[in-house]
């Protein structure tokens, strides 16, 4: 996409520019030429083409980007001035915590998004994706880490005075270490 | 004013009604659950109704597209109106694509949020 | 009488006569001014100030941004400056820069005099005038709204923003659309009907197609945030829950509508610069417009398209995909027409003699930053990339270069190429070259980094950051362009002051255009053109300097005044031969009075005074009712000659008089309104929790009695309006049917239905019932009026103010029956909900 959009602006400034200072650039084609050629066939496939692999895209990530749909693992993430409160739903026994989300690395998550206020969104930036946290509303969003490691995440709509402080970390671990983790027993 | 201008606009303002009542025949079918059931392989009610409306809908800008094509007897016709008449088979080959490419979305993805 | 048929008269006799009629009142007179020379110079300058102190906001949110953790200002005061920066930009500056340009130039494109309705600009004026005061003097106040440009609920509703921050922005905005739906019916009104002789659709200005497009958006993209902030006000004010999703509203509704507007807006700022480049760049190019049959097809075709892409911005908000697959198609599609006119003046470039000059440099600006907001648009309509870039200062960088690319670019363009017409002076030059570049690499630098900053997941909105994530040497970079950008500014701004002073006259058509604003004086004369001309052929290929003297002399149509009357001729929409005489009216306080009792209104509310609004809607009522006296005019319906052999009735007795259109176009946009109010009481149900209610039952008889009230006033009014009707007896009808079913919906209003603060489905039935008695109330002074007349004297009344009236009664009607059929469906919609 960053490439496509390269070559095209290059190509429309730089006929710009030849038209400008070639006074006989482009006399060639006809106007009707130049219309149908630049407004129609030049787009016309590439954003077919884009809207159908982004259709296709956005059905992948909807899975949590991987195939592995089966075992997904629901988190509750609930946003209030200023901070998140995860939680797991299907977990008896684990704890909740606050601008921390355990998760186990190489099993796609879906985040259950609300709020008890005001919109807020959920956004892990490196792990991709973001969700928006609607009073009312239960939104989910599949995200999955491949690797144990923490991750930074942040409140991406604004929220009022405390939006810029509302960041909170995901760390992403061993099966093992996660089974510790959310029981508040991995030592820091 | 009604006429030529409110003719030459007819094909978008078919895309216009399809979008409003497509988009909201989508929500009501997932607020009353017409997604769940199943006809056959590949569809659920809810996605044979949205299919059936699309067609309808590129159906529909498709005679309006023909009836500004046919040629007219009256002649000879004035420059204005020859005008009026171009710029509203233009203005329709683009309502065309853009109904039958704005709701293809509706024959594989996904029609609800969980 | 004077005879206006013969020909050659004494140009400078002419002029002072002229002059005397159309010329402004020195002093406080100034304050009556309806002209659409000094409108339009007043909505430009007004927003060029607005302009400044947006400016001056954005560069205080770059100073704060220049380095992590700054302790420049908190975070309260950020919210309120940005979100002022943003609203200021949007409201107060782009959209009525853009109206005064219309306003200024489009009567001279299309051979006019001015506009259909001077007077309906210059109150549109002074709302948009008092309706800024209010937002800047909470600014200074340090009560700003702090909420976001967008302000979202419930971030903006009274539990979390309790103080009178948002009632500010909903007010103060509302007051400032009642200038642009006016200048949209003004200039759609005026394309249509009020042109020169001769002058077919095919044979129109460019600029004129696209004003009409933007004028019919404006026309239905408005009336969503206006209604809107009617129902969030309304919930701040009354408690009634619209958003409140404990009781039954939903967050979403907010954003559908806001966005529903917002996003058509886009296109609603971007046209206008692109008509002045496709009027621009031929002259430059020595050729006439490559494609004006395309181009006119593309932009009526991007106008449809842009309303089907307002989900854009609410793809993270968890609606399903294949709905956000509609609109993310509709927002790829929607760059081919771009793509089309771009590509048609490269074109036009191609195929003549391109001068480089300073409105030619501004238009490669244009180009090389406005391809790249559109690339980065496409990129952000594909819904993956648009989950990861939503809400971070990708979207900001991008949407600077789409709005500052399509706008002010092109207005820079537009103002070196035009403020020659407007001062009669021609630009010394000296610093044009360098304001241009400090404006475009301070641009550049400003904005080509934010992309990368977003992408390193920078949100929107954030006052201050933590060092170690590494954004503060992009942030810093940024605000350093920002800062040569603001310099470049203020480059422009002394080269226009040096213009101004130190311009060099020019004798006539400077560009050596085609078009007819430059077949005049200038700068300008009060009426523009001594007389009225004729064009066989488009209007961009004639010859200013022959057109000028030729009709200076008064040898076009209407080239002598008479009886003191301020005259245009009207058109046939279609092919632009004369149908009638349009006698505008005079300068006049009314305007002023009539905005000053509407800006009391809304004080009232912003300061909770609702015992005393109905004083000030009286008192609006009013002002608009003293509208309607007119001069003396003739009211036997003679043909008047109107030169060159050709007679034609005044507008009063024509078949389409410009005010029968402008009522019908109100009507499109009231349509409008309540069309998203039903659509979004109905999308309660579909979407927001805590549904079905609790039963509440409204006796159906009732309500049947209220349609019939409604049928009878409809019944009425036709029959009072048919030709040599029954005047009398149908007003009285009317009036009669208006009292019943205005009465009856207040009662079951007020009377029979439960709190509307229990839940948002009464709340909605509430409102929608409150929106029939609104208009039974004004149908009910329409025949009352009616009534008033014939019983003086039953010849005075008009065909056209009971045609005008019929109209209302009409949507009346159908606005009460869908009220009722509302009721019944959500009704049988809660019991199936309930299942």
């Amino acid at each position: 996409m960053l490439w496509g959009s390269v070559v095209l602006f290059t190509l429309v400034v730089g006929l710009f520019a030849a038209t400008l200072f070639h006074p006989r650039f482009g006399r060639g084609l006809s106007q009707s030429g130049w219309i149908v050629w630049g407004g129609l066939v030049l787009p016309l496939p590439v954003l077919t083409a884009l809207t159908f692999y982004a259709f296709s895209q956005g059905e992948f990530l909807l899975n949590g980007g991987s195939d592995k749909t089966e075992d997904v693992l629901e988190v509750r993430a609930v946003g209030s001035m200023w901070q998140w409160q995860f939680s797991y739903p299907s977990l008896p026994g684990s704890r909740t915590a606050t601008d921390l989300l355990h998760i186990p690395a190489g099993r796609t998550i879906e985040i259950i998004a609300e709020s008890e206020d005001v919109i807020h969104s959920f956004w892990v930036p490196r792990l991709g994706g973001k969700i928006d946290a609607v009073p009312g509303h239960a939104n989910r969003l599949r995200i999955h880490a491949d690797q144990p490691g923490r991750y930074g995440g942040v409140c991406s709509e604004y929220c009022g005075t405390g939006h810029a402080g509302m960041r909170f970390e995901v760390r992403a671990h061993t099966a093992d270490d996660f089974e510790k983790a959310i029981i508040g027993e991995l030592a820091r | 004013m009604r006429h030529p201008l409110l003719l030459a606009i007819s094909a978008f303002v078919v895309w216009s009604g399809a979008f409003l009542t497509i988009y909201a025949v989508q929500a009501t079918g997932c607020s009353l659950d017409w997604q769940s059931g199943n006809l056959g392989a590949w569809t659920s009610p809810l996605r044979l109704l949205l299919i059936t409306m699309m067609v309808a809908s590129v159906a529909a800008v498709v005679v309006i597209l023909l009836r500004q094509l046919r040629p007219r007897l009256k002649a000879p016709v004035s420059e204005t109106s020859s005008f009026i008449n171009g710029v509203a088979i233009y203005v329709s080959i683009a309502a065309l694509f853009s109904t039958a490419f704005c709701f293809t979305g509706v024959v594989w993805l996904t029609l609800c949020s969980a | 009488m004077t005879d206006p048929t013969s020909p050659g008269h004494d140009p400078i006799a002419l002029h002072r006569a002229l002059d005397r009629l159309w010329a402004g009142k020195p002093g406080w007179g100034r304050l009556a001014a309806v002209n659409h020379n000094v409108v339009g110079v007043r909505f430009m300058l007004t927003a060029l100030v607005f302009f400044a102190i947006g400016g001056i906001l954005a560069m205080l949110i770059r100073t704060q941004l220049a380095s992590a953790n700054s302790v420049f200002m908190d975070a309260e005061t950020y919210g309120q400056v940005f979100t002022m920066h943003g609203t200021i930009m949007m409201f107060l500056f782009a959209i009525p820069f853009f109206e005064g340009m219309a306003i200024y130039l489009l009567p001279k494109l299309l051979g006019t005099r001015d506009l259909a309705f001077p007077r309906l600009g210059a109150y549109g004026y002074w709302c948009y005038l008092f309706g800024g005061m209010i937002l800047i003097g909470a600014l200074i106040g340090g009560v700003a709204p702090s909420g976001g440009w967008f302000m979202y609920t419930p971030l903006s509703s009274s539990v979390y923003s309790p103080g009178i921050n948002s009632d500010v922005w909903l007010l103060g905005i509302t007051f400032v659309e009642i200038s642009a739906l006016s200048a949209a019916v003004e200039i759609i009104v005026t394309i249509v009907k009020i042109r020169a002789a001769g002058m077919s659709l095919d044979r129109m200005p460019i600029f004129a197609w696209y004003m009409l497009v933007v004028a019919t958006m404006m026309l239905v993209g408005f009336p969503p945030l206006i209604l809107g902030s009617i129902l969030l006000e309304v919930e701040r004010a009354f408690d009634l829950p619209f958003f409140d999703p404990t009781r039954g509203g939903d967050p979403l509704l907010w954003q559908h509508l806001f966005w529903l507007f917002g996003h058509p807006e886009v296109y609603i700022i971007f046209l206008p610069a692109a008509g002045a480049i496709s009027t621009i760049l031929p002259v430059l190019s020595g050729t006439p417009l490559a494609g004006y049959r395309v181009i006119v097809a593309a932009i009526v075709s991007m106008a449809f398209l842009s309303f089907g892409l307002w989900v854009h911005h609410m793809y993270t908000g968890g609606i399903p995909h294949v709905a956000l697959s509609f609109f993310s198609a509709a927002s790829a599609l929607v760059a081919v027409p771009t793509a089309v006119q771009i590509f048609a003046w490269l074109a036009t470039m191609a195929h003549g003699r391109p001068r480089f000059s300073i409105p030619m440099l501004h238009i490669f600006g244009f180009f090389f930053v406005f391809v790249i907001g559109g690339l980065t648009g496409v990129m952000l309509a594909m819904v993956p990339f648009d989950w990861q870039a939503h809400d971070t200062h990708f979207v900001v960088a991008h949407l600077h270069y789409v709005l500052v690319g399509g706008f002010i670019f092109p207005m820079l363009a537009m103002a070196y190429y035009w403020l020659p017409h407007l001062t009669g002076k021609q630009p010394v030059q000296h610093l044009s070259n360098a304001a241009f570049w400090m404006i475009f690499i301070g641009f550049n630098v400003t904005f080509f980094f934010m992309h990368l900053t977003g992408l390193l997941g920078m949100p929107r909105r954030v006052f201050e950051y933590p060092t170690e994530f590494g954004w503060e040497t992009l942030n810093f970079i940024s605000s350093m362009g920002s800062f040569i950008m603001a310099m470049g500014f203020a480059l422009v701004a002394l080269d226009f002051i040096l213009l101004f002073k130190f311009g060099r006259p020019f004798r006539r058509n400077p560009w050596k255009a085609g078009t007819l604003e430059w077949a005049m004086p200038t700068p300008p004369p009060s009426y523009n053109f001594a007389s009225i001309p004729r064009v066989n052929k488009r209007a961009d290929l004639l010859d200013p300097d022959t057109l000028g003297p030729y009709l200076a002399s008064g040898r076009g149509y209407l080239g002598m005044p008479r009886n003191d009357r301020m005259e245009v001729l009207g058109v046939d929409p279609v092919t632009g031969e004369p149908d009638q005489v349009v006698m505008l009216p005079r300068q006049t306080y009314l305007p002023l009075w009539t905005a000053i009792a509407t800006g009391a209104f809304f004080l009232m509310m912003l300061f909770k005074l609702y015992w005393a609004t109905p004083l000030a809607l009286i008192s609006i009522i009013a002002c608009f009712w003293l509208w309607t006296r007119r001069d003396p005019l003739p009211v036997e319906n003679d043909l008047v000659p109107i030169g060159h052999g050709l007679s034609v009735p005044v507008h009063l007795h024509a078949s389409t008089p410009p005010s029968y259109l402008a009522m019908v176009l109100t009507l499109v946009a009231d349509a409008t309104l309540y069309i998203s109010l039903l659509f979004g009481c109905l999308f309660l149900w579909v979407s927001a929790p805590n549904w079905p209610p609790a039963g509440f039952v409204v006796d159906v008889k009732l309500l049947a009695l209220a349609v019939g009230g409604v049928i009878m006033s409809c019944v009425g009014g036709r029959l009072a309006a048919r030709p040599n009707g029954a005047v009398m007896v149908g007003s009285a009808l009317a009036l009669l049917g208006h009292l019943i079913s205005t009465g009856l919906f207040l009662a079951i209003a007020l009377l029979v239905l439960p709190a509307p603060s229990g839940h948002a489905a009464i709340a909605s039935v509430f409102v929608i019932f409150i929106y029939a008695a609104l208009h039974g109330t004004i149908g009910a002074v329409f025949a009352a009026h009616a009534l008033w007349t014939s019983l003086g004297n039953r010849k005075a009344i008009l065909s056209l103010d009971l045609r005008i009236g019929r109209l209302w009664h009409d949507y009346t009607a159908a606005a009460g029956i869908c009220a009722a059929a509302f009721y019944l469906a959500l009704q049988s919609l809660i019991g199936e909900g309930g299942l």
